[in-house]
């Protein structure tokens, strides 16, 4: 019934603190390979139900969406995956996020402008994840066994894209608290420390029962 | 035996919170003792007395370490020697503020106390936003003022904060990685802000 988005500077542990906040809070992971694999589908689907629509008119549409396997989708794209637009990527993310949070779903998502595409509202929670650059190349040294070099490139890189990204959704600082419900130093924090924290409010969001959508 | 410092916008909530932390924890909330030390240091703890008690005097008092260093230029020498004084008041706030941390279980409100603070033990520092509309509306509700003085009064501190941190840090004092844990009041109440804290300070003290 809830969302927790996390934001974080590439290297602050987002997706480690996403997967055991997952797991303990029962919600279910979104991020950025099962919002690539809903593209690809509603990519598909689009195009058949264009096709279709213009011979058979809607009745098909049903038939057509439940046919879109994701297997089906391999065979059909192969290695060749034409890009959605930006504009139109940015549209289909809007959707599915919003989506998932409108229907209830219990959910983390990771990343994806997920804290612009949703309102402030009880039930979502708005974390970032901050930490200074060598903490963070050192996280990605010991997390993903990394060489320093690699490291440093990596996050340099990802830097660069997040800023980018974010910019589609935002023209500010994307590092503002004021856009987030929390805010954790995670160089100074251990991950399990904002796990417990993270858990906490939750359970004090849903000690009288759910809480209330707005917005 | 934590320090806790809490930095934060003004009217986002955070004297209110220091002071219901404290008693919480059953820590010491410094800032009078601490305001009481600087104007006796520079020898003018009569009129900061006569000015706390004009701006509704204890713990939850809103004179600005600006308003100190103003009220102390205007004793010692016109208003020509203010910004000598506000250095002054940055000296004794500089040795103060990590004297009163080594004794452990306190509690700052802003001060510079998270740059002061830095070498302290078992430091917690937090940071409380809120954007300026909600900020406005919470000086209506717990100060009693009206709309546009509490709209006059934020821009001032607004002002007044990013020139005294200025003086301090070069670093934006609203950026993340300053502190552990920034909290938005707009989105999370005060309990949930104050029971996070705990939260946090029971881990610690725990490990």
């Amino acid at each position: 019934m809830s969302v927790v988005t996390i934001s974080r500077q590439f290297g602050a542990g987002g997706h480690t603190l996403a997967e055991t906040l997952s797991q303990r809070l029962g919600y279910e992971l979104v991020d950025r390979l099962l919002i690539e694999k809903i593209a690809e589908e509603a990519k598909v689907s689009v195009k058949w139900v264009e096709a279709i629509e213009r011979e058979a008119g809607g009745l098909l549409m049903k038939l057509v969406n439940s046919m879109v396997s994701s297997s089906f989708i391999d065979r059909l794209l192969g290695d060749d995956r034409q890009d959605f637009s930006e504009e139109r990527y940015i549209k289909f993310l809007k959707s599915v996020v919003t989506n998932l949070w409108q229907e209830g779903g219990k959910v983390v998502i990771v990343g994806r402008g997920a804290q612009f595409i949703l309102p402030d509202s009880e039930d979502i929670v708005k974390v970032l994840l901050v930490a200074d650059l060598p903490d963070r190349i050192k996280f990605l040294e010991e997390h993903y066994k990394m060489s320093t070099a690699k490291a440093t490139e990596l996050v340099r890189r990802e830097d660069k894209r997040r800023a980018k990204t974010l910019g589609l959704f935002y023209d500010g600082n994307a590092d503002d608290p004021n856009l987030y419900t929390l805010v954790f130093n995670t160089s100074s924090l251990k991950i399990e420390e904002v796990e417990e924290l993270v858990v906490h409010l939750m359970e004090k969001i849903y000690e009288n029962g759910a809480p209330a959508k707005s917005a | 035996m934590a320090v806790i410092c809490i930095s934060r916008q003004f009217g986002a909530g955070g004297r209110t919170l220091g002071v219901s932390l404290a008693k919480r924890l059953g820590y010491r909330f410094a800032d009078h003792e601490l305001m009481e030390k600087v104007s006796k240091e520079l020898g003018i703890s009569d009129e900061w007395f006569a000015v706390t008690e004009r701006e509704g005097h204890g713990e939850d008092s809103l004179v600005s370490t600006g308003t100190v260093a103003k009220i102390l230029g205007r004793i010692r020498g016109g208003d020509q020697d203010s910004s000598g004084m506000a250095a002054k008041v940055r000296e004794s706030l500089c040795r103060l503020i990590p004297e009163t941390a080594a004794q452990g279980q306190v509690v700052f409100v802003g001060r510079g106390s998270q740059f002061y603070c830095k070498d302290a033990k078992d430091l917690i520092r937090i940071l409380l936003v809120a954007p300026v509309s909600w900020r406005e509306d919470f000086l209506v509700q717990h100060h009693r003022l009206s709309a546009d003085e509490a709209r006059i009064t934020i821009k001032d501190w607004d002002k007044n904060r990013a020139a005294f941190l200025k003086k301090i840090t070069d670093r934006d004092p609203d950026d993340p990685s300053l502190y552990d844990l920034c909290l938005n009041t707009s989105h999370i109440s005060m309990d949930r802000a104050e029971s996070l804290i705990c939260e946090l300070v029971q881990m610690r003290s725990s490990n």
